[in-house]
């Protein structure tokens, strides 16, 4: 039983793997990215052509920095937090059928599994916040935490109304249903729904237009002010991986998964999801961050009766497609 | 798929005592370790002024509370959706009307004013 557990896992782990170095080029692509929107060169001696050996020197700067912990701060929590945010997004991510054949895309509550899990970073997102005993920390994950909750809502249901119009919440039958046309192309209820989820991912992940757990200019640098070293880092590193499981979400539930315009390959997903990527780092770049007030009140008054009207209209589809 | 769940357990029982293993043995590279003023609180600027455990503004958790109930809302959905293959006509009026009576839910909120933001 045991060899066939390992053999079962191993493909899981290999991505997992994998995901970290992709992880790591991410972070240098954006700062490609952002350093060419700003008409800058961005990193470029570490390694010759483009600074590609940046990751690894950032890495073995950061560990080796000295590990500093407030002597007022809650010792545990204050450890736990790093690790179990990187813990989860890591995790998270064994469910998405990303590069290798994953065999847990046919678990028939893929997608549900994937959110309950992938929400759970807010718990180490507050307690790594709330035991560094730091003003600006606690005030940062009381934003966070206000904010992820609140998005969550439109973000689940708009991953919901393709799985209402398939009737199943197993990425492989997501996959499959998406062979001939993807989600997005579907009239109407495709484009809405993905606006929806660009804008609550958008949050979710804490980027631009609502980052307000790490707004710079009032609270320092939020929750990870009291990190350094390793810890912060895990902090860093896990912030992407989230990320681009979100890209990797969004290219599978909408843009049709391995589903190329000719080919159907496992690196296709790869590909949409760094196209996606690039597109929240433009976005990123290019906009201004709104108030915390702001935020919340656009969440509960606009999005959410939106995304429950789009949910109706597609549980109407569905019944008049079945009994008509 | 036996183990499918059973492998999201194993990840997270595997993942943490690694990760802690990273981060106390990450400590072993660093060469000159001073203990000083850098363990106060925000070291770089003002001294801190009493504990940072203090009170939160109550809007936070009336968020919170108006989160747990459309939470449960979207918990309940997910069966229904597994249930799509063999349902009926009554499914579909059942959840419609469960949909309708939690918007009536959001618009009793929204006129008492608690989605509004106040400090």
């Amino acid at each position: 039983m045991f060899i066939e557990f390992l053999s079962f896992s191993k493909p899981i782990f290999q991505s997992i793997t994998t995901l970290i170095l992709i992880v790591a080029y991410l972070v240098w692509l954006e700062r490609k990215i952002a350093a060419r929107m700003q008409s800058r060169i961005g990193p470029y001696l570490v390694g010759k052509p483009h600074g590609w050996l940046q990751p690894l020197a950032d890495a073995l700067k950061l560990m080796s920095k000295d590990d500093s912990k407030p002597s007022s701060s809650d010792s545990l929590l204050f450890n736990f937090g790093p690790i179990w945010v990187m813990v989860v997004s890591l995790s998270a991510f064994a469910l998405l059928p990303f590069y290798f054949d994953n065999p847990m895309i046919n678990a028939s509550l893929s997608l549900m599994l994937f959110i309950a899990i992938s929400s759970l970073i807010i718990v180490g997102i507050f307690v790594s916040g709330w035991s560094s005993s730091n003003k600006y920390s606690l005030i940062s994950v009381m934003r966070s935490v206000a904010q992820i909750i609140s998005y969550e809502i439109p973000l689940v249901i708009s991953l919901l109304i393709p799985c209402i119009l398939i009737g199943s919440l197993s990425f492989g039958d997501i996959i499959e249903s998406q062979k001939n046309i993807w989600f997005i192309f579907s009239p109407g209820l495709g484009q809405i729904s993905f606006v929806i989820f660009f804008i609550s991912a958008l949050a979710e992940g804490n980027r631009i237009p609502f980052d307000l757990s790490e707004a710079e200019s009032e609270l320092v640098s939020g929750y990870t002010t009291e990190y350094s070293g390793i810890k912060f880092a895990l902090f860093y590193l896990a912030e992407y991986v989230h990320l681009f499981g979100i890209s990797v979400l969004g290219s599978i539930i909408f843009f049709g998964g391995p589903h190329g315009p000719f080919i159907t390959s496992n690196l296709i997903i790869v590909i949409k999801s760094l196209v996606f990527f690039t597109f929240i780092v433009f976005v990123r770049w290019s906009f201004f961050r709104i108030r915390i007030d702001q935020l919340l009140r656009f969440n509960w008054s606009k999005l959410i009766p939106i995304s429950f009207v789009v949910l109706l209209i597609a549980c109407l589809t569905k019944y008049f497609s079945e009994f008509n | 798929m036996q183990y499918s769940y059973f492998l999201m357990v194993f990840l997270v029982i595997v993942g943490i005592p690694l990760f802690m293993i990273l981060i106390s043995k990450g400590a072993r590279f660093v060469i000159n370790r001073k203990r000083n003023v850098s363990d106060s609180i925000y070291e770089c600027g003002e001294p801190s002024i009493e504990s940072s455990w203090k009170q939160i503004p109550v809007s936070y958790f009336k968020i919170a509370l108006i989160f747990i109930l459309f939470d449960i809302e979207i918990v309940f959905i997910f069966p229904w959706i597994l249930s799509l293959g063999n349902s009926s006509e009554l499914s579909y009026l059942s959840f419609i009307t469960f949909i309708i009576i939690l918007f009536i839910g959001w618009i009793y909120a929204y006129k008492k004013g608690y989605l509004k933001w106040e400090m």
